[in-house]
Formats: structure tokens, C-alpha cells, sequence
């Protein structure tokens, strides 16, 4: 299974553990998690598989975070869908 | 520029039966016509000091609120006309002072979308202007009714417009509408407090209307950096604090309580971002009328480093 962006939005990182992030195509405003936050802006035209986006994003983040990550990646995925941010493909 | 004090009460009822009181209101002008007695009792009142617009200036509001015929003057009810036309359903005739102010509002919360606008009081002392959101109940008003009798301008107490991609407000200095216990409360905290027409069993309750233009600067329609945004909380049973917000949490707070951020889109999210980005933000949760002026008092004075 792939996921892909549905559109490009914008983001509002203010440093925080939280940011926020704009979908033009709906509308909505969002507040993300800061790792949510950094999954969206791994994707560009292109859909992308779970492992595709765990080897683009481990080698960016510490050694220790690695397992959490790994774990929380997937959910974080389904949670970008229902939020209509994300598409399965 | 002429006030509307400087009408006698003939000249008053005049323009308001007839041809219309042309009032400057920040950077608009209301056109108000009105027949009923207890209306014009409340502009005499509360626009006291406001400036009247310039003979020929064009009209931004054309708003009225009348009792039109002998069936419904029988009935005691009004209809609140904007540009002739009637938006909304009749109302008790004793509520029409309440339903003006609150057409005035609709005016610029529908009409008004060069700004991003914030369902927010916005008070300034010296270079300091806070931005206060609140839902109706949290003890924005009545916070922004305080503070404006504590020495504090008010520039509005419903709409905060600030102009896309900057942090300044624009003034926009209305009365302060102020319902159930906060009428009290603000006509114990001051004395110097003038309230209009009390409006009875609105939706909203008891309704008054209090003067807002209490600072000598109130009329000025210069454009001021807002500095800080409050989210005021009145909480009967809380600890009362002042405490500093997330931005990202304050954003999506702040686009919650704003008339246009979602008609803007883009605008409206690269408005807030320039805002948020530009303004310490504070939770400020309060009982005690006192305390929470002083909390905001010690936001423009800060207490010196030793």
C-alpha cells in the first residue's frame, strides 16, 4: 500500500511540540504533532510506501527515537488519512 | 469635525426620524435611522462624543430600526433594516437598543473581509494593544469594560480587523455590551460606568450597552501593533492565573474565534501566522475583576529586572 499527499499545504512552526498546517484544498486548519508535521512534509508528488517514508526519515532523527518512531509511524499514517491530508493508494 | 453632542435633542430626533445620523465609527460610517424613542435615548447616550461624518461622505452601513405601522407599534415590536431590507425577524420593541448594536456588528462581521477579523475586545495603553478572543460568556467584555474605565483605550470590544500580513489593529470603538451579573459587576467596579437602555429578556438575557469611548484617544483612527493576545476565562471556582500560551495552540484557538479565517484560506492562514508569529500569547483565567485588570496592568508594565 502506498500514501500520497493530497495537497500542498502550509505550515506554522513555531518551534512547539505541536504545528500547524494548512490544507488549501479543504480549507481546514490543523494542529499537528511535530513528528506528524515532519511525515507530511516527507512527501512530495510522489506516493510513498510505510518503508519508503521509515528509510527517509530514520537516518534524520536520534538513534534512541529510532524504536518510538518505527512504532508510531503507521498509526501516525492512518490518522493523516482521516484527516484527509494523506490518501491511500 | 462636528460630535454628535454638538446636536441639540431636536436636530438628534431630526436625523434620526428623517434623513439618517451619519456616524463615524473607526474607519466606517453608519447611517442610523431610527422612530423609537428609547434608540435614540441610547445613541444620545453612548455616541455622545463619536464624530458625525462629513456632509456627502459615502455610507458604509445604511442600518434603521423602526416600528412601521399601527399593527406592529400594537404589537411592540421593531424590524432592524440594513439597506432597507430586513435580515432578521421582528423584535420586542424593549430590545431594540441590544438589536442596533448587535445589526452594527453584523454589518462588519459579514460585510467586512479586507481584514482578518477576530470575535475579539482589543484594548491599548501607551504602545502596549492586546488582542482579548473570547466566546460570548468567557468575561471578554467585561474584562474590555474594566479595563476601559481603568485607564485602558478601548479600540473594540467585538471585532478585532486586522489588516492581512501585519499585526496592527484597527480601531473600531463601539459600546461595550455587557449581560446579566457583568452589568453589575462593572457598575460596582466603577461609578464613572454610563450605560443605555437596559434590553430584557434577549437571548442573551439582560442586555446594557456601556460607553466606550472613555480615553482621549478613543476616536483616533490610527492603526496600533498589537503586542499580546489574551484568551480571557472567567472561572467562578478556578485559580485565577496568567500563563503563557503555545503559538500553535493560540493559532488554532485564535482562527476558532475569528469571523473570516476560513473565507480568507490562504490569506487568513498567512494573516494568522504574521499575527501569531508577532504576539506573546496568555491564558488568563479570573474571578476577581481586580486581579485580573492588575494581570493585565503588569502586561504593559512589566516589572523592571533588579
Amino acid at each position: 500500500m502506498k500514501w500520497r499527499k493530497n495537497s500542498s499545504g502550509s505550515f506554522y512552526d513555531a518551534n512547539e511540540s505541536s504545528v500547524v498546517y494548512f490544507d488549501p484544498r479543504s480549507g481546514d486548519t490543523h494542529l499537528l504533532s511535530d513528528f506528524a508535521a515532519y511525515v507530511v512534509q516527507q512527501f512530495g508528488e510522489q506516493p510513498r510506501t510505510t518503508e519508503q517514508l521509515l528509510n527517509q526519515i530514520l537516518p534524520t532523527v536520534e538513534q534512541g527515537d529510532i524504536p518510538h518512531l518505527t512504532d508510531s509511524l503507521p498509526g501516525v499514517l492512518e490518522d493523516l488519512v482521516t484527516l484527509d491530508i494523506l490518501k491511500r493508494e | 469635525m462636528q460630535q454628535l453632542a454638538n446636536l441639540s435633542d431636536s436636530e438628534l430626533n431630526q436625523r434620526l426620524a428623517f434623513e439618517g445620523l451619519d456616524l463615524q465609527v473607526g474607519p466606517y460610517i453608519y447611517k442610523i435611522k431610527t422612530n423609537l424613542p428609547l434608540v435614540g435615548s441610547g445613541i444620545s447616550t453612548l455616541y455622545k462624543n463619536f464624530n458625525l461624518a462629513q456632509p456627502e461622505a459615502f455610507i458604509d452601513y445604511n442600518v434603521a430600526i423602526l416600528s412601521k405601522g399601527l399593527l406592529q407599534r400594537l404589537r411592540g415590536q421593531s424590524d432592524f433594516l440594513f439597506d432597507n431590507t430586513n435580515p432578521f425577524d421582528s423584535i420586542p420593541t424593549g430590545q431594540a437598543y441590544a438589536f442596533l448594536e448587535w445589526g452594527m456588528n453584523w454589518c462588519v462581521s459579514l460585510h467586512t473581509n479586507e481584514y482578518l477579523k477576530l470575535h475579539a475586545a482589543a484594548v491599548a495603553r501607551g504602545d502596549h494593544t492586546i488582542i482579548m478572543p473570547g466566546v460570548p460568556g468567557a468575561g471578554k467584555s467585561t474584562l474590555c469594560a474594566a479595563l476601559g474605565l481603568s485607564g485602558w483605550r478601548i479600540l473594540s470590544d467585538e471585532h478585532a480587523m486586522i489588516p492581512p500580513n501585519t499585526t496592527e489593529v484597527v480601531p473600531l470603538c463601539r459600546p461595550v455590551s455587557l449581560k446579566n451579573e457583568s452589568i453589575g459587576v462593572i457598575k460596582r467596579f466603577s461609578s464613572n460606568a454610563i450605560f443605555g437602555p437596559v434590553s430584557r429578556e434577549t437571548h442573551k438575557g439582560v442586555v446594557a450597552h456601556m460607553k466606550a469611548d472613555l480615553h482621549p484617544q478613543s476616536h483616533e483612527k490610527k492603526t496600533l501593533k498589537a503586542r499580546t493576545m489574551v484568551f480571557p476565562r472567567y472561572a467562578k471556582d478556578e485559580t485565577q492565573r496568567l500563563s503563557p500560551r503555545r503559538r500553535t495552540e493560540s493559532f488554532i484557538l485564535a482562527a476558532y474565534h475569528s469571523f473570516n479565517y476560513s473565507l480568507l484560506c490562504e490569506t487568513g492562514f498567512e494573516a494568522m501566522k504574521t499575527l501569531i508569529e508577532n504576539v506573546t500569547c496568555y491564558d488568563l483565567v479570573y474571578h476577581d475583576l481586580d486581579w485580573a485588570v492588575n494581570a493585565v496592568d503588569s502586561l504593559a508594565d512589566p516589572e523592571p529586572n533588579p
